[in-house]
C-alpha cells in the first residue's frame, strides 16, 4: 500500500489528519496539472479542492487499492472535464496568445518547475495541443508510467505509447521555435 | 492562494456543510413526502386502472439532426485543442475512434481491406484550413486502408508505426471515422448503416458509471439480460430520432446515473455506448447527439448496473 492509500485508509477511519496530509502531498502537484487544462491557476485550485470534496463525500473503497496518486488524478481529470464542458466556450483565443494570457505559475506551485530547463518545457508543454501537454506533463514532471497514465485518461497503453511518440515530437519543434535545443534539455 | 492547510480546513467544512444539508433534505423528505406518496399512489392505481398502461418517455418527435463538419479556426480554445489523430479522405476528416475497450478486446489488424493511400504527416497545431481539404494529409504518417465490411464514407483504418518507451519499434492500427459533417435523423442511419450493430452481437458488456469515473476497468457481461430484451433493444435505438442534447438538456451530463454498453461484434469491433436516466443513448464517439427511447425498453439494460 503506498502513502496515500495509508493517509486515505486513515482517513475513512475517522482521522481528518490522513485528509490534511494527502492534500499535503499531492495539491500542488495535481493543482499544475488541472491547469494544462483550464489554463488558470485560480480555477484550477478550485478544481483541486473540488476533487478532494468528492473523495471525501464519496469515500470510494478504490483508493485503498492500486496507486492512489494514479486514481486521484483520475477523477482529478474527471473533475476538470466537466468544469470545461459545463463551461464550454464560443469565445477563443490565439493559440500562440495562450501562455501570455493564461495566469502565470505563482507560489507556491511555481516551486513544481523548479529549473530554467523546466521551466523552459513547461512553457512549451502550455503550447502545444492540449493532450499532448498533458501526457507529457504526466510523464515528466509526474513520473507516472503509460500503464498509469493511460487509466487517467482513458486510453489504451498502446494509446498512451503512440501518443507521447507524437507528443515529443510535437514538443521538440515547439522547443526549437522558442529557441531552446531539445536534446540539452 | 490557499495552502495545504487551508484547503484542509476548506474541504472539510464543505464537507461538513454537504452532511447537514443532506441530513435536513432527509427529514424534509420524510414530513412531507410520505403524505404525498400514498395520496398520489392512490391516484396513480386509480388512473392507471381506468386509463391503461402508459408509456411516460415518448420518443423525441424532432426532424433529426446535423453534426458539423470539423472546423479548423486559426483562434482555437484550449478545451478544443485536442490531439485527435486525424486523416483527410475523399474530402472528409476522419478522426481516430479506437478506445480502451476496443484494444484490449478487439483486433483491428485483422479488418484491414484495400490499400488507398499513404498519409503525410503534414497537420499539426500550426496548420491552417487549406491543410484540412488534402487528400492523405494528417497528423501521422502512416498507411490508410479500407475497412471489411465498412464503407470508405465512415470507416478506415491507419497503420502507423512509432516507438515505445523502451526504444522498440512498434505498430499501431487505428479505427478511423467520419462522425462530422453528417446529417443524423433516425438511430438507424447511424447504428445500422453505419456501425451494423443488428443481428451482429457477439456479446454485450457493461461498465457502471463510477467505475468509468474512476479509471477501473471492472465489465462484466450482460449475462441477465435475454437476447429478446436485447434486440428489443436495438430495435428501439434504430428506430429512435437523434437529438442535440447540448441545446434540448444541457445539464444531460450532470448526473452520475449513467452506464456505459459495450457491445462486441463478430468482426471484433465494438460499439461503445452511453445511457443516460431518462433514456438517453449515445453513441460514445459523438458527444452531445443521442436517441431517446422508450422508458421500459431502455430501463431493462439501464438498471443491471443494480
Amino acid at each position: 500500500m503506498d502513502i496515500g492509500s495509508e493517509n486515505y485508509c486513515r482517513f475513512l477511519n475517522g482521522d481528518n489528519d490522513g485528509l490534511r496530509e494527502i492534500i499535503r502531498i499531492y495539491k500542488d502537484g495535481l493543482t499544475v496539472y488541472l491547469n494544462g487544462f483550464v489554463h488558470n491557476i485560480s480555477v484550477a485550485e478550485e478544481l483541486c479542492e473540488d476533487t478532494f470534496v468528492k473523495l471525501c463525500i464519496k469515500k470510494p473503497k478504490d483508493g485503498k487499492k492500486g496507486s492512489f496518486k494514479t486514481w486521484l488524478y483520475t477523477i482529478g481529470r474527471n473533475t476538470a472535464v466537466d468544469y470545461l464542458r459545463k463551461n464550454r466556450k464560443h469565445i477563443t483565443v490565439p493559440v500562440d496568445e495562450c501562455a501570455e494570457l493564461a495566469e502565470p505559475l505563482v507560489e507556491p506551485y511555481i516551486n513544481i518547475i523548479q529549473s530554467d530547463r523546466k521551466q523552459a518545457v513547461y512553457k512549451a508543454l502550455r503550447e502545444i495541443k492540449t493532450e499532448y501537454g498533458q501526457v507529457l506533463y504526466l510523464r515528466y514532471f509526474e513520473n507516472f508510467k503509460n500503464r498509469e497514465i493511460a487509466v487517467i485518461m482513458k486510453k489504451s497503453v498502446h494509446n498512451i505509447e503512440t501518443l507521447v511518440y507524437r507528443a515529443e515530437k510535437s514538443l521538440k519543434k515547439q522547443l526549437e521555435r522558442n529557441g531552446f535545443v531539445y536534446e540539452e534539455l | 492562494m490557499k495552502n495545504y492547510n487551508e484547503m484542509a480546513d476548506s474541504v472539510l467544512q464543505r464537507v461538513n456543510d454537504y452532511e447537514k444539508n443532506r441530513i435536513i433534505k432527509k427529514e424534509k423528505i420524510k414530513k412531507i413526502a410520505v403524505p404525498v406518496i400514498c395520496t398520489s399512489l392512490c391516484v396513480v392505481f386509480a388512473a392507471g386502472f381506468y386509463f391503461g398502461r402508459t408509456n411516460i418517455n415518448k420518443p423525441n418527435d424532432g426532424n433529426g439532426v446535423f453534426v458539423p463538419a470539423i472546423e479548423i479556426h486559426e483562434k482555437e480554445e484550449s478545451a478544443a485543442s485536442m490531439a485527435h489523430r486525424m486523416v483527410v479522405f475523399n474530402g472528409n476528416v476522419y478522426t481516430d475512434s479506437t478506445d480502451h475497450f476496443q484494444w484490449i478486446y478487439g483486433d483491428i489488424e485483422v479488418l484491414t481491406d484495400k490499400f488507398l493511400g499513404n498519409s503525410i504527416n503534414m497537420i499539426d497545431e500550426w496548420s491552417d484550413k487549406s491543410f484540412y481539404e488534402k487528400d492523405f494529409y494528417s497528423t501521422d504518417n502512416g498507411e490508410i486502408y479500407s475497412v471489411k465490411g465498412y464503407d470508405t464514407d465512415f470507416r478506415l483504418i491507419m497503420k502507423t508505426e512509432y516507438e515505445d518507451e523502451n526504444g522498440n519499434k512498434k505498430t499501431s492500427y487505428s479505427l478511423m471515422e467520419r462522425l462530422n459533417g453528417i446529417s443524423l435523423n433516425k438511430g438507424g442511419e447511424l447504428f445500422g448503416d453505419r456501425l451494423r450493430i443488428k443481428d451482429n452481437i457477439k456479446s454485450v458488456k457493461f461498465l457502471n458509471h463510477n467505475d468509468w469515473d474512476n479509471g477501473i476497468h471492472n465489465y462484466k457481461s450482460l449475462d441477465n439480460v435475454s437476447d429478446e430484451n436485447i434486440n428489443a433493444f436495438i430495435d428501439e435505438l434504430y428506430a429512435g430520432e437523434f437529438e442535440y442534447a447540448y441545446k434540448t438538456n444541457p445539464e444531460i451530463y450532470d448526473t452520475n446515473a449513467q452506464v456505459h454498453i459495450y457491445i462486441e461484434l463478430n468482426d471484433g469491433t465494438t460499439v461503445t455506448l452511453r445511457l443516460i436516466d431518462g433514456g438517453y443513448v449515445g453513441y460514445d464517439k459523438m458527444p452531445w447527439f443521442f436517441v431517446k427511447i422508450p422508458g421500459d425498453i431502455f430501463n431493462i439494460i439501464f438498471n443491471i448496473q443494480n
